[in-house]
């Protein structure tokens, strides 16, 4: 295990960090949404699929894990910000007629973090995994 | 090992772009209409046939061609319109020795009040964005261009300031519900610097500007954070005043103010103010006319469409509406036993006050003060906790307002024929100011035994029509002609005749200045001494400006409606809490003030039967219900709707038509978008809708046009009731359905028709008034004015949606007696007498069935009773609240449509029941639905340059092909992208292979 983690590089902690985000966002979504026109599974999905890839690439480096990963985090980001249109256009408007504009906070937060996920993971993309591997480069 | 990363990197982009892509272009699908009606898209145009002749032009604009050069005309003239408005219908309500108009002397000031850096223009609802641009004229701008000299250190330090008015809604940066904030600034802000700009100058005048703020699903607070009611004077702006006198330095002190709600005003003579001019939402171009009044370049002519109590909280009705609606006292055990969502069933209503509403309850519990009768005086609903005084309760009663001028009223004659009663009545300018005068007519009728023994209540005055003269320059009279509907006299008997009756006895008519001295007239003539005014003072009254006649009872005259030969009966027995709970509520009665007084919000249990009630599901498909198979659909006959053009609504052709359709077909056109799609096998377009009585809500088109601008945001719908003028109500109505024409929309989902229930309603500012008939007054000649130009005006909400908090699925109870000559009336003037082809229903239930669901609602009394002809529309769905998706229900009660239902969750699930239980008979009601949704649309200008040989042709928006072109590209990217990866993965493993 600690050789694994010494030759773990940049990447691989970023890609830590993607899936903490991911875990905070993803608890909040279900704790939020429960009481607020139920979950939808796209989203919720979208999380665990990302974060089970996160996992993945952890222990193996692959190219389609970093992609995949970026699909789940987009998917929970954009499923979430399209159920809530009416809620930003409330929000726009000033009036209270489509969605719930007390729930703006929530929605933004768990946006947030659905966004830093997924930019993390683009990053990732673009980062080796393991420092054994940028050895072998030089 | 870099490059390969850059390829992981890029792919990794690519997907995120492309899951964007998808995600979004299906959000812009479902929203597709929303998405359209914003990019200005049609989605059907027509096609004519080379030399078809034949004259299309169904409805023509009175500026002639559809142009840029004539909506310029159109926008100047919504503008002017705005200011003449704004003019006429602002009231001025105190003005101690002509302090008003302000003299050229007089013209440098200061301008008070953090309103003036934040107005007021319209609160938060549907309507124009008009006030938010370039075109809006902002208060600073229109003192300035009046040539007033303004005190720009004060102007610049509320400019600045962080201080905000707030209503109440969620606060983003906070995290917070907002404070529901008056938004005034607090002593400290007033430094020594900014103190000492009026020491030398800007004194001339201090104009304070104080706001109060709704809007749509925001009531104001009957006790705000403050703890007070939102309508009074809070600590903030009595500092302000206060400072304002203290300093001294100020020959006048002049309150604005800038709201549809109506303030406590019982501190103007505390703060010395010498004028107060209530300015409603003066809209993007209104304050101009604020200035005017100021000024005396205009005579201020407006008069009060509610009564200014000097306790907001002071009406019977207060006490279960708004602020103080309660939830069932078994709240948990209705929860587990329903399918509707927590906040579509927790609260109600019961409105206890009975018709007390307004200035029925304070005008009439006076008279029988006066009378001494009904325990009247009692301290049940007193303000001050002694006898009941109408001095205490009312500052200004309903009707009441200045000018800079005088006028005599003499009541020449009164007629009385079989269904009108003609009055006429001679005006005269005794003042030395050029202005118009407002003709109120009022009437009294008999509130005997009968009444007394079978709970048919009676105001003791009661509005029965208006009008107004022109301008009257000092010594010019003009007389009025006024014809009132004798059918205002009569009053529902739901207990006995089920009915309409006119009571036996004494009947009066009389004219005054307001309610409240039309009543003292009245009680003059009938000996009545100990007559006092809202100050206090007594008056004597004026007898001869009353006529008074016997009626004898009759039951018969009004039982037939005069609308359609139905019979009238009682309708709305079950929305009535006592129906279900025997004695729940004992409403209001002045045979005894002190007994039926409501002193605590009613308190009850949902009984099983009421939670089933609520639970929505009321359709039963009939035992001999035919098969889908037996209705006659998809015999397609290349007829296109066009042909139907002129043809009335009972013309067979229909049927062949509506043959034609398929049930996919009949059931989209249930699903609204702001409008439906086109159906181009039928020749049916594409059809936009707007919305907001203030402005509807659109912006022109700079590529057909050359203008891009909003449509113009009108005063308030208050500001134009308070003008008194039928003439200003009908151009209203005229002008926004040019805008229509020009917008290319339909209908627009206006006038605003509900009551002021209590003075907290959000969206006071977009209805007329807390009195029934003056409501069904105003809005007859602004219907008929929209409609003139083939749009339809869709009065809302139909019906009782009177308060904005718990809108969304409250229960309201009341006698049928209040509801039909309160929330129904409102609308019976527009739906019923002036022919409105569209109308909007509420959120509200009656009683516990959402009013959507409501066949007695909408069929029984509306296309029944009131002859309807016409669409009905929910309000919106979009929200997708539990109790609005029960669409078959509410199809089969008479719906047509379902207000913003991206998604088309209605046409699916209509169609979905349909053939789930083989229901032809649920068939049928669709396809008169269908029916009578088209007829509307056959009559409108959107026929305009169809003819029988026109061909309706779909149009793509260029959006939809873009973003499905930007997914195709994104999705071939990354395919390039995972193939390069997958050869180099292979390369790389095949050169490890070979090393080792």
């Amino acid at each position: 295990m600690m050789n694994r983690i010494k030759i773990f590089s940049v990447g691989a902690y970023l890609t830590i960090l993607a899936m903490l985000v991911g875990v905070i966002g993803l608890v909040r979504y279900i704790s939020w949404s429960s009481s607020h026109g139920g979950v939808d599974p796209i989203v919720a999905v979208g999380f665990v699929i990302a974060m089970v890839f996160d996992v993945v690439l952890i222990c193996r480096d692959d190219s389609i894990f970093c992609i995949l990963a970026t699909v789940g985090y987009s998917l929970a980001l954009f499923s979430l910000l399209a159920d809530s249109v009416g809620t930003f256009v409330d929000m726009f408007q000033g009036i209270n007629m489509f969605g719930d504009v007390t729930q703006i906070g929530n929605i933004v937060f768990i946006s947030v973090f659905a966004a830093v996920s997924a930019v993390l993971s683009i990053i990732v993309s673009f980062m080796p995994i393991r420092k054994a591997e940028c050895e072998c480069t030089k | 090992m870099r490059r390969k990363k850059l390829w992981t990197g890029l792919a990794s982009l690519t997907a995120f772009l492309l899951t964007f892509s998808i995600v979004g272009t299906n959000c812009m699908y479902g929203y597709a209409g929303t998405v359209n009606g914003a990019l200005g898209i049609r989605t059907s145009k027509v096609v004519n046939e080379d030399g078809d002749t034949a004259d299309t032009t169904y409805f023509e604009s009175e500026y002639g061609e559809l142009n840029s050069e004539n909506l310029q005309k159109l926008i100047a003239d919504t503008y002017d319109e705005s200011v003449l408005e704004e003019e006429e219908g602002a009231v001025l309500l105190k003005n101690d020795n002509n302090a008003l108009p302000l003299s050229e002397n007089e013209h440098s000031v200061t301008l008070f009040g953090h309103a003036f850096a934040q107005p007021l223009y319209k609160a938060a609802s549907a309507g124009s964005n008009g006030y938010k641009g370039e075109y809006c004229i902002d208060p600073y701008t229109a003192f300035e261009n009046a040539g007033f000299e303004i005190n720009s250190i004060l102007m610049d330090a509320y400019k600045s300031s962080k201080t905000e008015r707030g209503t109440g809604a969620f606060d983003f940066v906070s995290q917070t519900s907002s404070i529901l904030s008056m938004g005034e600034e607090n002593k400290a802000f007033y430094t020594s610097d900014i103190k000492s700009s009026w020491e030398n100058n800007y004194n001339d005048v201090a104009i304070v500007m104080f706001a109060r703020e709704g809007g749509e699903g925001v009531e104001l607070a009957t006790e705000d954070s403050e703890g007070m009611s939102q309508l009074s004077l809070h600590e903030d702006e009595k500092n302000l005043l206060q400072m304002i006198k203290d300093s001294g330095k100020f020959k006048k002190t002049i309150v604005l103010l800038n709201t549809g709600n109506p303030m406590e005003l019982d501190w103007l003579d505390e703060y010395s103010v010498d004028a107060c001019l209530w300015i409603g939402e003066p809209g993007q171009r209104g304050f101009e006319g604020v200035v005017n009044l100021l000024t005396g370049k205009a005579d201020p002519s407006g008069h009060l469409t509610d009564t200014y109590a000097a306790n907001s909280l002071s009406s019977p009705a207060v006490v279960n509406a708004s602020g103080n609606n309660q939830t069932w006292a078994n709240i948990d055990e209705v929860l587990s036993k329903t399918t509707e969502g927590e906040n579509d069933i927790s609260f109600y209503d019961a409105q206890a006050e009975g018709i007390y509403v307004g200035y029925k309850y304070y005008e009439t519990r006076y008279e029988d003060v006066v009378l001494g009768q009904g325990k009247a005086d009692s301290t049940k609903g007193s303000s001050t906790g002694k006898a009941w005084s109408y001095a205490d309760e009312v500052t200004y009663p309903f009707g009441y307002g200045l000018s800079y001028t005088d006028f005599t009223q003499t009541l020449d004659s009164v007629e009385t024929g079989e269904d009108t009663v003609n009055v006429k009545v001679t005006v005269t300018n005794t003042g030395s100011a050029a202005g118009k005068s407002v003709v109120q007519v009022y009437a009294q009728t008999p509130y005997g035994d009968y009444e007394k023994q079978n709970h048919v209540e009676k105001s003791s005055i009661q509005l029965m029509n208006f009008a107004k003269t022109g301008m009257l320059e000092p010594g010019q009279s003009e007389t009025l002609e006024i014809s009132c509907d004798k059918y205002l006299l009569a009053s529902y008997d739901h207990t006995k005749a089920k009915s309409y009756i006119m009571s036996e006895g004494d009947y009066y008519i009389s004219i005054g200045t307001d309610a409240h001295d039309a009543l003292n007239n009245i009680l003059a003539s009938k000996g009545a001494e100990a007559l006092i005014d809202a100050d206090g003072s007594y008056v004597k009254g004026n007898a001869g400006n009353t006529y008074a006649w016997k009626e004898s009872f009759d039951s018969e005259k009004y039982s037939v409606s005069r609308y359609s030969d139905t019979k009238v009966t009682n309708l709305f027995d079950a929305a009535d809490l006592n129906y279900w709970i025997d004695g729940a509520v004992t409403y209001l009665s002045r045979s005894d003030w002190d007994g039926t007084y409501p002193v605590e919000a009613v308190k009850v249990s949902a009984t099983d039967e009421m939670i089933t009630e609520m639970n929505g599901e009321y359709y039963e498909k009939p035992d001999d219900a035919p098969s889908l198979k037996d209705v006659v659909l998809g015999e397609n006959k290349d007829i296109p709707l066009a042909s139907l053009i002129g043809a009335k609504y009972e013309d067979k052709a229909w049927d062949e038509y509506l043959s034609q359709f398929s049930l996919s077909e009949l059931a989209s056109l249930v699903a609204d978008n702001f409008g439906t799609g086109e159906i181009t096998t039928v020749g049916k377009p594409a059809v936009v809708v707007g919305d907001g009585p203030d402005g509807v809500g659109g912006t022109f088109s700079k590529e057909k046009y050359g203008d891009g601008r909003d449509d113009t945001c009108f005063p308030c719908q208050l500001i134009l009731a308070s003008t008194y003028n039928k003439d200003l109500l009908k151009r209203r109505g005229e002008l926004m359905g040019e805008e229509c024409l020009y917008l290319g929309m339909e209908c627009d989902w206006m006038p605003g028709g509900n009551l002021h229930r209590t003075p907290f309603g959000g969206r006071n500012f977009e209805y007329y008034s807390e009195d029934a008939n003056m409501t069904y007054l105003c809005s007859i000649p602004e219907v008929e004015g929209m409609e003139s130009k083939g749009v339809h005006a869709g009065m809302k909400h139909f019906a009782g949606n009177d308060q904005e908090n718990n809108r969304q699925g409250i229960a309201c109870f009341f006698n049928e007696q209040a509801f039909r000559e309160g929330d129904l009336r409102c609308f019976e003037g527009a739906l019923a007498v002036a022919k409105g082809q569209s109308v909007m229903q509420g959120f509200n239930r009656i009683g516990l069935r959402w009013c959507s669901a409501s066949k007695a609602l909408i069929t029984d009394l509306l296309r029944n009773e009131w002859g309807f002809v016409g669409q009905v529309e929910t309000d919106a769905v979009a929200s997708g609240e539990p109790y609005k998706v029960h669409f078959v229900s509410t199809l089969a009660a008479g719906v047509n449509n379902y207000c913003i239902d991206f998604g088309g969750a209605s046409s699916q699930a209509i169609v979905k029941a349909i053939e789930e239980t083989d229901d032809g008979n649920l068939a049928g009601i669709l396809k008169e639905s269908a029916h009578q949704y088209l007829y509307t649309v056959v009559n409108s200008a959107v026929m305009n340059g169809y003819s029988v040989n026109s061909k309706v042709v779909s149009v793509t928006p260029w959006w939809q092909p873009v973003t499905t072109m930007i997914i195709i590209l994104l999705s071939l990217l990354e395919v390039i992208l995972l193939v390069i990866l997958y050869r180099r993965k292979n390369k790389a493993e095949n050169i490890i292979v070979e090393g080792v």
